[in-house]
């Protein structure tokens, strides 16, 4: 369970951490657009340097970036083999019984190195330095300025958070279940393909049936407490803007800005 | 040869801010052949104790014994799946381990994974089936479409069918009708009485242990507070109410007429003799 | 206003083929505690659904506070009725304590600048103003139904339905929210209606109704409905211990008045001694 740490939210007091989720999220996205434009040397130098001081900012730790970035490596290496087998543009870097490397096959390599850690990082900041509810508060706000067409963000992020909610109840379940089968002779590393099947079985559908039930039960209940997904209603947490979400959204525009100059 | 735990230790989420040490060494000595009731607060540790029976949690330290088998730290979980089918677990509310597509599908289930021919499994299943006191023509029937009642009673049946020696079940009576629970105890002592099984129960239902039960074990806070046969446990002035149980309703009316000046002299084990005795002492016999 | 809840000649089924509750009639007065009995399939818990609407009758009418229960009427019925459920997870919504008990205020349109003080007041009524931001994993079975409750008791309603509200819950959990529903009776004056299996919750309460293969079979006073053994075991319910043994001292021609009140019980056998 532990491996699902990549990313996971880490509650910590920092300047990040503090800012409003709506921002978060709007900046994530403009980064990655950033991070998309053809801004050269230059342009990625400066995203990556931005991107380096909110880390500090937000005081993650490189373990972290690391083990984020990691699986990566294997994909990254394969890649660089094929660039290197077929790209033949760029100067001649090195010749050798026939075969020969251009300089286009590293830098292509390269390129597409720096945008995906760059992706990997940002979103990683984003999903340490905030809570999933208040993420999910984020969305909703910045969805609801769809509802007008029709999208229902306020049942979405309703769906989200409930969720979240029973992430660990459903965890808590599948262990008990995964026990009292287990106390049947349910043996999932041993046994032919058949037995494995079953074995599988007799977790899902438990799962499957207890869920539906739950689901089911949690609706009466909700009903009874006079909930209507399309009914107005009020909401407890309330997302405040502040001075300093301004400034870090300013920031991030004026980021955007100039890598889009440098691109043109 | 009893169930043995000896020093045994057990900790959740071990070296992390969560840690709990639910079991803390713990000795322990069950009688086999005879039913053992434990009881204790929520949280004392007799869902963690239980689990250790079929091998389902290993003990950081120290060993339990079962049926000739040691388990200890060190060993691998292969080597003891095959205690399963020696000690048979039954948790609070199997219902929800029901998956197959028939009744009589769910209850072979646990005899196949243990190595049982096709045929073997399903007199077996058929035989579990009435001893749980369901008609055959349940059998076909998908184990979705009967009452929760029926569905406690074919997840049990689907723990007898393995045949187990031993049977640990926690709560089983949980949620029952008075009849129900009733039929279910009376299931238990006839397994013991009759196929000499070592039996089991976790529960918070002192009248239950006052009328099946042979021994209890006592447990609080991840030790053993006691552990006595029941005629010793419930004894006049012993500390019942040491982890705030109610005591059965028989043992308080009698408490409350001794204390209130009667003798009631003669052996007071049940309802009717209770009565008789009262009856005498009145002067209307 | 009339009483808080009348039912009329209620008729349900979920395929149009068997009736789970039939011809079903009965009237619950202002403040008082009714529990409501019946074996596992009896249809107790399909009334509660059908009082506040989750279910929809066949036949019959259900009044709540005078005004009869319809589609027009569900939203403000709901108001006036907090309904406690059997599963404690099932029925916690928020992450936290705290969000879960504004769940209900947001339902209900209440100001967010108020909702802190409301949740607080609440959640110190039933005693978990500790566990204002813990989340529902590291809350017993007691503590969520209390949670439950304190969430009900923020919208004021006047009557309570309590669905099997303890039957999932450890003895201790049992009492705690045993005592805090006889609290919540006494000091609120709230009209509670508890369907259960626990005797001992029946012999507290002011007027029992028993229920048997969806009909309503008795309805009174539990000293007038409780006492007689034989009819308890054939209607498949849990005899009280004090009532089976008034049954065998008649016997010998002891008379116990009211074997439902194990302390009366104790004190007339009291009584008879010192006559003798």
């Amino acid at each position: 369970m532990n491996n699902i740490t990549l990313g996971r939210y880490i509650p910590m007091n920092t300047v990040i951490h503090n800012l409003d989720p709506r921002y978060k999220i709007m900046a994530m996205l403009t980064l990655m657009v950033a991070v998309f434009l053809p801004s050269g040397f230059y342009g990625y130098s400066i995203i990556a340097c931005f991107v380096f001081v909110v880390l500090l900012l937000a005081k993650v730790k490189i373990q972290m970036i690391v083990r984020a970035l990691k699986p990566m490596i294997f994909m990254l290496s394969f890649l660089l083999i094929i660039n290197i087998l077929i790209i033949r543009t760029g100067y001649v870097l090195f010749t050798y019984s026939g075969f020969t490397m251009y300089s286009d096959a590293i830098f292509q390599t390269l390129y597409i190195t720096v945008r995906l850690f760059l992706m990997i990082i940002i979103s990683t900041l984003l999903t340490v330095s905030t809570k999933p509810l208040d993420m999910t508060l984020g969305l909703e706000d910045l969805l609801s300025i769809f509802k007008r067409f029709g999208f229902p963000a306020h049942e979405v992020a309703m769906m989200i958070s409930i969720a979240l909610r029973f992430i660990p109840t459903l965890i808590d379940e599948t262990s008990r279940i995964m026990k009292a089968q287990a106390s049947r002779g349910v043996d999932l590393k041993e046994g032919s393909f058949k037995e494995k099947i079953m074995a599988i079985l007799s977790l899902i559908v438990p799962l499957f049936v207890s869920s539906f039930q739950r689901a089911e039960e949690l609706a009466d209940a909700m009903e009874a407490r006079g909930y209507a997904p399309s009914a107005k209603r009020t909401r407890y947490k309330q997302l405040k803007t502040t001075y300093k979400d301004v400034i870090a959204i300013t920031l991030v525009f004026g980021l955007l800005g100039g890598i889009i100059w440098i691109s043109l | 040869m009893p169930i043995a735990f000896e020093k045994v230790s057990y900790t959740y989420a071990p070296n992390t801010p969560f840690a709990y040490e639910a079991l803390k060494e713990v000795d322990l000595a069950i009688e086999m052949g005879k039913i053992s009731a434990i009881i204790g607060p929520t949280g004392s540790g007799k869902s963690t104790l239980v689990q250790h029976l079929n091998a389902l949690l290993l003990p950081h330290k120290g060993t339990v014994t079962v049926l000739n088998k040691v388990i200890n730290s060190q060993q691998k979980t292969k080597d003891l799946k095959s205690l399963r089918q020696h000690v048979g677990l039954v948790f609070q509310f199997p219902e929800y381990q029901l998956f197959e597509e028939t009744i009589i599908k769910d209850i072979m289930f646990g005899p196949l994974n243990f190595k049982c021919t096709h045929e073997e499994a399903k007199n077996k299943a058929y035989k579990a089936l009435s001893l749980v006191g369901l008609e055959f023509d349940l059998a076909e029937k998908s184990p979705l479409d009967i009452s929760g009642g029926q569905k406690r009673r074919v997840a049990i049946a689907g723990i007898l069918a393995i045949d187990p020696e031993v049977l640990v079940l926690d709560e089983p009576t949980a949620g029952l009708d008075p009849q129900g629970a009733k039929a279910m105890m009376e299931l238990f002592v006839k397994l013991n009485k009759e196929e000499h099984k070592t039996i089991l129960i976790v529960t918070h239902d002192m009248e239950q242990v006052l009328n099946y039960c042979d021994n209890v074990v006592v447990m609080q806070d991840g030790k053993i507070l006691n552990h006595q046969r029941v005629s010793d446990y419930f004894e006049r002035g012993n500390q019942v109410n040491e982890i705030h149980m109610h005591l059965p309703p028989i043992l308080a009316i009698k408490e409350d007429l001794i204390e209130k000046g009667f003798k009631l002299e003669g052996e007071v084990t049940d309802i009717d003799t209770l009565a008789k005795s009262i009856a005498k002492e009145l002067g209307y016999e | 206003m009339g009483k808080p809840i009348v039912v009329n000649h209620l008729t349900f089924s979920y395929d149009q083929q068997t009736d789970v509750i039939h011809d079903v009639s009965f009237s619950v007065e202002k403040g008082s505690y009714t529990t409501l009995l019946g074996h596992n399939g009896s249809g107790k818990s399909t009334i509660a659904k059908l009082l506040i609407g989750l279910l929809e009758k066949n036949t019959g009418e259900i009044l709540i506070d005078g005004l009869v229960l319809s589609s027009d009427t569900i939203q403000l019925i709901r108001k006036k009725i907090g309904i406690v459920f059997q599963n404690p997870d099932n029925q916690f919504i928020g992450s936290t304590v705290r969000d879960d008990i504004a769940f209900g205020l947001e339902n209900h349109l209440v100001d967010p600048a108020k909702m802190d003080g409301i949740i607080e007041n609440y959640a110190a009524r039933v005693q978990m103003s500790e566990y204002l931001n813990q989340e529902p994993t590291r809350l017993s079975g007691g503590q969520k139904q209390r949670v439950a409750i304190a969430g009900i008791l923020a919208m004021s309603p006047d009557i309570l339905i309590l669905d099997e509200a303890t039957s999932m819950l450890d003895p201790e959990g049992k009492e705690e929210i045993n005592n805090l529903v006889e609290e919540l009776h006494r000091d609120y004056n709230m009209t509670i209606l508890s369907i259960t299996h626990d005797i001992e919750e029946v012999k507290n309460s002011d007027h029992v109704i028993v229920m048997y293969d969806g009909k309503i079979v008795l309805d009174g006073k539990p000293n007038d409905v409780l006492n007689n053994e034989k009819k308890l075991v054939s209607l498949k319910l849990d005899v009280p211990f004090s009532v089976k043994l008034a049954e065998r001292l008649k016997h010998y021609g002891i008379d116990i008045h009211n074997p439902i009140d194990t302390e009366g019980m104790v004190d007339q056998l009291c009584q008879l001694r010192l006559k003798k």
